[in-house]
C-alpha cells in the first residue's frame, strides 16, 4: 500500500478499504502488504486479520502474507511517513467489532480436504 | 551467445527510457551447518559463513552496474530460518530454560545477523524466521517472542513466520503470537511510526526460495548458496499501454498472449 502512490490515494478517498483489499487478495496479489492501521488496534483484531488472510491462502493453495503496521498514536485518516522506497501510507480504518472469542480458541484450524492429496 | 544490434538497442532503451532495472539481487545462504549446542560458537559460525559467502556480493553488484549500466537498486541476503539453526542451543533443555549463559538467547543471533549484514554492506538480511504452520518447537517460540526486540534493535534484519499451509491448516496459536509480535514491534519503534513492524511478514504457504523482503528466507530445499535476481517491470508495462491507447480495451493486446500494436 505505502509503496504504491495510486493505491495510497485510493485508500485516502475511501475507495480502497481493508475489507476490499482482503477480498482482492482472494483473486490476485499475495496479501496485505505495508498497510497502516490505527495504533490502538488490538492484538486480537490483528490476529483476526492475519487469520482471515491465511484462510484465503490455505483455501486457494497459494501464498498469502500480512505486513501490517499498527502505527502508535495515529488514528484512521491520518498519514504515516516511512521514507525511502516504503513511502507514505494513510491509516486505514479497522472494524471495531471484537473477534477475541474466535482467535483465542487457539489450536489448529484443519486444512481443507484437498490437504489430504499427495 | 551473439546479440543482434536490434536486441542491444532494445535492451538499452528499456534501461534508459522504460525504467527497467534490477530491483534486487538476493543471495540465499544455508546456515544449517552452523548449528551448535554452544550458542556463541553457533553465532560465530553464522557470522563467518555469511561474511565469507557474501564477501563480494555488493562489490560484484556494483561492478555489474558500472560495466553494463544496469541499475541494481538493492543488495540483500536471505538465510536459513534462524529457529532451525538456533534449535540446537535454544532448545527446551534445563540449561536453556534457565536462560543459559547471559546473552546466549535469540538476541545473540539477531545481533550477529545485523553485524554480518553491516559488514558485507547489504541493504537487508531476511531470515529471523520460524516455520510453525503445524506447531512450535521450543526454539521457534523463543525466536518469535524475541522478534519485537530483534527488529527494534536492528536496522537490516527482517523477520517472517509461516503460520499456515494448505496441507496443515492454520496454527491459531502462532497467529496470536504473530499478532502480538507485530503490535509490540510497532510499539517499540513508536518514534519512527512503528517502523519495525514493516520488517515482519506473516505467511500462509511461504515459498522456500522467497527472495522478497521482508519475508525472504533460504528454505531447507535449497543449495548451499544461491543468487536470486529480481527485475522491475512496471515501467515497461506502462510503456506498452500509452495513455491514448488505454481506451481501446484489453482484447487486441491480449488475445494470444502477445502485444499487438
Amino acid at each position: 500500500m505505502s509503496e504504491d502512490e495510486a493505491m495510497a490515494r485510493a485508500a485516502e478517498m475511501g475507495v480502497l478499504t481493508l475489507e476490499k483489499l482482503e477480498a482482492m487478495t482472494a483473486i490476485c496479489s499475495v496479501g496485505l502488504d505495508m498497510i497502516a492501521v490505527p495504533g490502538d488496534t488490538s492484538v486480537d483484531t490483528l490476529a483476526g486479520i492475519i487469520a482471515d488472510e491465511m484462510a484465503i491462502g490455505v483455501m486457494n493453495h497459494k501464498t498469502t502474507a500480512v505486513r501490517i503496521i499498527p502505527v502508535p498514536g495515529k488514528i484512521a485518516g491520518e498519514w504515516v511517513e516511512f521514507g525511502g522506497l516504503l513511502g507514505r501510507a494513510p491509516i486505514m480504518p479497522v472494524s471495531r467489532a471484537s473477534c477475541t472469542g474466535f482467535v483465542r480458541r487457539g489450536g489448529i484450524i484443519p486444512a481443507p480436504v484437498t490437504g489430504f492429496r499427495n | 551467445m551473439i546479440f543482434s544490434p536490434f536486441e542491444i538497442a532494445e535492451t538499452l532503451r528499456m534501461f534508459t527510457e522504460e525504467n527497467l532495472d534490477v530491483r534486487t539481487i538476493t543471495m540465499g545462504i544455508n546456515l544449517l551447518d552452523c548449528a551448535d549446542s554452544d550458542a556463541r560458537r553457533a553465532a560465530s559460525r553464522v557470522y563467518d559463513k555469511i561474511t565469507r559467502s557474501a564477501a563480494r556480493l555488493t562489490e560484484v553488484g556494483n561492478q555489474i552496474e558500472a560495466e553494463l549500466g544496469v541499475p541494481i537498486i538493492n543488495k540483500r541476503i536471505s538465510v536459513t530460518p534462524i529457529s532451525m539453526v538456533a534449535g540446537a542451543c535454544l532448545d527446551g533443555s534445563a540449561r536453556a530454560a534457565a536462560g543459559g549463559r547471559a546473552g546466549d538467547g535469540p538476541m545473540l543471533f539477531a545481533e550477529t545477523l545485523e553485524r554480518a549484514a553491516q559488514e558485507v554492506g547489504v541493504d537487508f538480511l531476511g531470515g529471523f524466521s520460524a516455520l510453525v504452520h503445524r506447531g512450535l518447537t521450543p526454539a521457534d517460540e523463543r525466536i518469535i517472542r524475541a522478534i519485537p526486540a530483534a527488529l527494534a534493535s536492528t536496522d537490516k534484519v527482517c523477520a517472517s513466520l509461516n503460520v499456515a499451509s494448505s496441507r496443515a491448516g492454520i496454527n491459531m496459536d502462532a497467529v496470536q503470537l504473530a499478532a502480538g509480535a507485530m503490535k509490540e514491534a510497532a510499539d517499540r519503534t513508536r518514534d519512527r511510526g512503528g517502523f519495525a513492524a514493516s520488517r515482519l511478514v506473516t505467511f500462509a504457504n511461504a515459498p522456500e526460495d522467497n527472495p522478497f523482503m521482508a519475508g525472504a528466507f533460504h528454505g531447507p530445499g535449497n543449495p548451499d548458496t544461491v543468487v536470486h535476481v529480481g527485475v522491475s517491470g512496471p515501467g515497461v508495462v506502462q510503456r506498452q499501454l500509452p495513455a491514448g491507447e488505454r481506451r481501446r480495451g484489453y482484447g487486441p493486446r491480449c488475445r494470444d498472449g502477445r502485444t499487438h500494436a
